[in-house]
C-alpha cells in the first residue's frame, strides 16, 4: 500500500488568537485522531514541529531566521498507509484543523521514516526542502538529482529518515472556511516555494543543524527550513 | 565592544552548562571543571574581540579548557609525582563528542547536583551554579542572600560531593524514579522561588524562565518520563501568567483578578503539549495532578468560568497521593468555589493545628468567613503576623481595611 503524507498548514497569526480552551480541545482531538488512524490500521507516523519563529531557513547564501511570513508555514504531518489518493483524502478528512489550516495530501515519491523521533534523547530537526522546478518532469529529475547527492546521508548516526515527496499537482488540498471543508487541487509547481521532502536529523541545537546545513548539497536544488520537533 | 561583551556574556551562560559537564567528566573534578571553564573564558575574552565569536563557540571553549587542564596537570605532575589521575577518561582528548555523551554528561551532573545526600537548598544553589550557569551573585540575589552564604552552601556542597564520593552517573532503573523526583523538586524550587521570592521582579522573572529551560533540558534528556513533561507543563502555564501577578506598582494581583488577555498563550499552548503526553505515558502522578489544575486555570475564560469540578477532583487525586493538611487546604479553595463557602470552612476544621504557622490557612479561613458574613478580623490579623514578605503583608492590609 502506498504511503501519503498528510501535511498541516497553518497560519500562526490566527492560531495566537485562538481561546487556550479551543487550543486544548485540538491539542486533544489531534490525540484522538491518532487513534483512530491507528485503529483503521492506516497510521505510520505524525510529528508537531515547534512554531515557526523559533525555525531557521538556510539558502545558499544567507540563513533567515523565523517566522518566514507566509500564511503556510509548516505545522506537523501525519504519514498515512491507503490505497490510493482518494482514499488518503478520506483519511485526512476528520484530521483536526484549527482556522486558517490547510491540510496538503501528497503522494511519497520514496524514503522512510523513523517512529518515535522524540523517545530519544537529545533534539530532534526537522529539515524541509523547500525547492521550485517548472515542470513535474524538473521536478522529479531534482528529486532524483537528491537523491543521488544525498545517498551517504542514511550512514550519519544523527539521520532518523526523511521522505521525497510526489510534486504538489498529484496530490489534493483540504482547506477549512467555517465549518465546511473543501478539496481542492494541489498548487501549482511555479506558485510558490513548494515543498519537496523532509527528512529528520538529531542535533545538539539549531546553531549545530544551522552549521550542518549549510554544508549539505540540499543548496544547490534549494532551501532548507529548520524546525525543532515539539516533543508531543 | 559593549554589545560583544553581552554576546559573550550570552554565550558563556548558553554553553558554560554544557562544557562543565563534559569537563567534570574528564577531569574527575567539579572545581577543577570550573577552573578550566574560567580559563577558556579569560583565552576567549583575549582573542574572540579580535578574531570574532567562532562557529562553535562551546566546542572552542572545551578544546581551550581541555588544553588549560592538560596543562595544569603537568604542571601538577612536576610538582607532585602523586598527583591526581583523570577518574572518567583514560585518554580525555581521544573521547568522541556525540551527542549522547555530551547529554549524559549534562544529565550525570544534574543528579549529582540534585542528589538526597545534599540539603535541598545546596542541591538548588548547585544546579544554578553548574547546570544553569549562574554566578555567586546572581543565586545570592535571587534568594536574597550574602554572597558568603550562597559561597560557603556551594563549598560545603561540592566537599560533601567528594567526601560521600556521590556517584557521577545517571542512576539505574531501580533508583531512577526516586532520583528523579528529587530532580524536579530542585527545578520546581528554582519556579517557585521566583514565583514568590522577596527578590526584584526581574530576577523573579529570570528564575522563573530558568525554571522553564532547566523542564525544558529535562523533557530532552528524559523524553519517557511522564512526570518531567509535567513539571513542563505546570511552569509553562506558571510562565505564562507571570506578567499579570502584579500590577504596575508591584502590587499582587490574585488569580481571580488577573487580566487573562495578557496571558502568554504560546506558552500556554507549550503547557498544554507537554501535559497531553505526560498523561498518555504516564499515570496521574503528583506534577500531572498540578499540571492540570493549573490547565483548568489557564484555559478560563475569566475565574467565574473555571472548572472547578475538574479542579476538585484533581486536588482529590492529589491528596489521595499526598495526604498534606496544604493540600487539603487548596482543595477547600476549589470546594468553595465549587459548593460554596459553608462547605468549604467546614473542611477548615482539622487543618488549624497542623498549619497553625501558615498565613495561608489564616487569610484563606478570613476569606470563607467573609463570604459568609462572619467576622474574619482575627484571621486577617494572624495572616498577617505570619506572612513572609512585604508584597503578602500589604495586600492583606488592603484586605483588612476593605471589610
Amino acid at each position: 500500500m502506498p504511503d501519503f503524507m498528510i501535511l498541516i498548514r497553518e497560519n500562526e497569526t490566527e492560531q495566537q488568537r485562538m481561546a487556550p480552551s479551543e487550543t486544548k480541545a485540538l491539542v486533544e482531538r489531534h490525540a484522538a485522531y491518532v487513534q483512530r488512524l491507528n485503529a483503521a490500521g492506516a497510521y505510520r507516523d505524525s510529528e508537531r514541529l515547534r512554531p515557526s519563529a523559533e525555525g531557521k531557513r538556510v539558502h545558499a547564501s544567507k540563513v533567515e531566521a523565523g517566522p518566514f511570513g507566509d500564511e503556510h508555514a509548516i505545522a506537523g504531518y501525519y504519514l498515512v498507509k491507503a490505497d490510493n489518493l482518494d482514499a488518503a483524502v478520506a483519511l485526512a478528512e476528520p484530521c483536526p484543523m484549527a482556522p486558517g489550516d490547510t491540510l496538503d495530501v501528497r503522494p511519497l515519491m520514496g524514503g522512510d521514516v523513523r517512529a518515535n523521533k522524540t523517545s530519544r534523547q537529545g533534539k530532534t530537526f526537522a529539515f524541509a526542502v523547500l525547492g521550485n522546478a517548472s515542470s513535474e518532469e524538473a521536478w522529479e529529475e531534482v528529486m532524483d538529482r537528491i537523491e543521488a547527492d544525498t545517498s551517504d546521508l542514511s550512514r550519519d548516526e544523527r539521520f532518523l529518515g526523511g521522505v521525497r515527496l510526489e510534486p504538489p499537482r498529484r496530490g489534493l488540498q483540504i482547506v477549512s472556511r467555517g465549518h465546511k471543508r473543501t478539496v481542492m487541487d494541489g498548487p501549482f509547481l511555479e506558485s510558490k516555494e513548494v515543498i519537496g521532502g523532509l527528512f529528520f536529523m538529531r542535533m545538539a541545537d539549531l546553531d549545530e543543524a544551522v552549521r550542518w546545513a549549510r554544508g549539505t548539497k540540499f543548496l544547490k536544488h534549494g532551501e532548507l527550513e529548520i524546525r525543532e520537533l515539539w516533543r508531543s | 565592544m559593549a554589545q560583544l561583551s553581552h554576546t559573550l556574556d550570552e554565550v558563556f551562560r548558553r554553553d558554560r552548562g554544557r562544557v562543565v559537564a563534559q569537563l567534570v567528566r574528564f577531569l574527575g573534578s567539579i572545581d577543577a571543571a570550573e577552573e578550566a571553564f574560567q580559563e577558556a573564558v579569560l583565552s576567549a575574552l583575549a582573542t574572540w574581540p579580535e578574531r570574532g565569536v567562532p562557529d562553535s563557540p562551546g566546542a572552542w571553549l572545551m578544546t581551550a579548557a581541555k588544553n588549560h587542564a592538560l596543562d595544569a596537570r603537568r604542571h601538577r605532575r612536576v610538582a607532585d609525582a602523586k598527583a591526581p589521575v583523570f577518574l572518567w577518561a583514560e585518554n580525555p582528548m581521544s573521547n568522541p563528542e556525540t551527542f549522547e555523551s555530551v547529554g549524559d554528561d549534562q544529565l550525570r551532573l544534574i543528579f549529582t547536583c540534585c542528589h538526597p545526600a545534599l540539603p535541598p537548598e545546596s542541591q538548588v544553589a548547585l544546579t544554578l551554579k553548574l547546570i544553569a550557569g549562574f554566578s555567586t551573585e546572581e543565586i545570592a540575589r535571587a534568594f536574597v542572600s550574602p554572597e558568603t552564604t550562597i559561597a560557603q552552601r556551594i563549598v560545603r556542597a561540592k566537599r560533601t560531593i567528594d567526601d560521600k564520593q556521590l556517584p557521577y552517573e545517571v542512576p539505574g532503573r531501580a533508583e531512577l524514579p526516586e532520583r528523579v523526583a528529587s530532580v524536579l523538586s530542585v527545578v520546581y524550587l528554582v519556579f517557585n522561588e521566583g514565583h514568590t521570592s522577596r527578590a526584584g521582579a526581574l530576577m523573579r522573572l529570570d528564575l522563573q524562565r530558568e525554571a522553564l529551560r532547566l523542564a525544558r533540558l529535562l523533557c530532552d534528556l528524559l523524553p519517557d518520563e511522564p512526570q518531567v513533561f509535567a513539571l513542563l507543563a505546570l511552569i509553562a502555564f506558571g510562565c505564562a501568567r507571570a506578567a499579570t501577578r502584579t500590577d504596575s506598582r508591584g502590587e499582587l494581583v490574585l488569580l481571580s483578578e488577573q487580566d487573562r488577555k495578557r496571558w502568554d498563550r504560546s506558552l500556554i499552548k507549550d503547557g498544554l503539549v507537554a501535559l497531553e503526553r505526560a498523561r498518555r505515558i504516564g499515570p496521574r502522578a503528583s506534577f500531572v495532578l498540578q499540571a492540570e489544575i493549573a490547565a483548568c486555570h489557564a484555559i478560563a475564560r475569566a475565574w467565574d468560568e473555571t472548572d472547578w469540578a475538574a479542579i476538585l477532583d484533581a486536588y482529590d487525586a492529589l491528596y489521595a497521593l499526598d495526604p498534606s493538611p496544604v493540600v487539603a487546604l487548596n482543595r477547600a479553595v476549589a470546594l468553595c468555589m465549587h459548593e460554596g463557602p459553608a462547605a468549604a470552612l467546614a473542611a477548615l476544621a482539622e487543618l488549624e493545628e497542623p498549619l497553625s504557622r501558615y498565613h495561608h490557612f489564616y487569610a484563606t479561613r478570613a476569606d470563607f468567613r467573609r463570604r459568609l458574613g462572619l467576622d474574619a478580623t482575627d484571621d486577617y490579623q494572624r495572616a498577617l503576623a505570619l506572612a513572609e514578605n512585604d508584597g503578602e503583608r500589604r495586600f492583606l492590609e488592603r484586605k483588612l481595611a476593605e471589610r
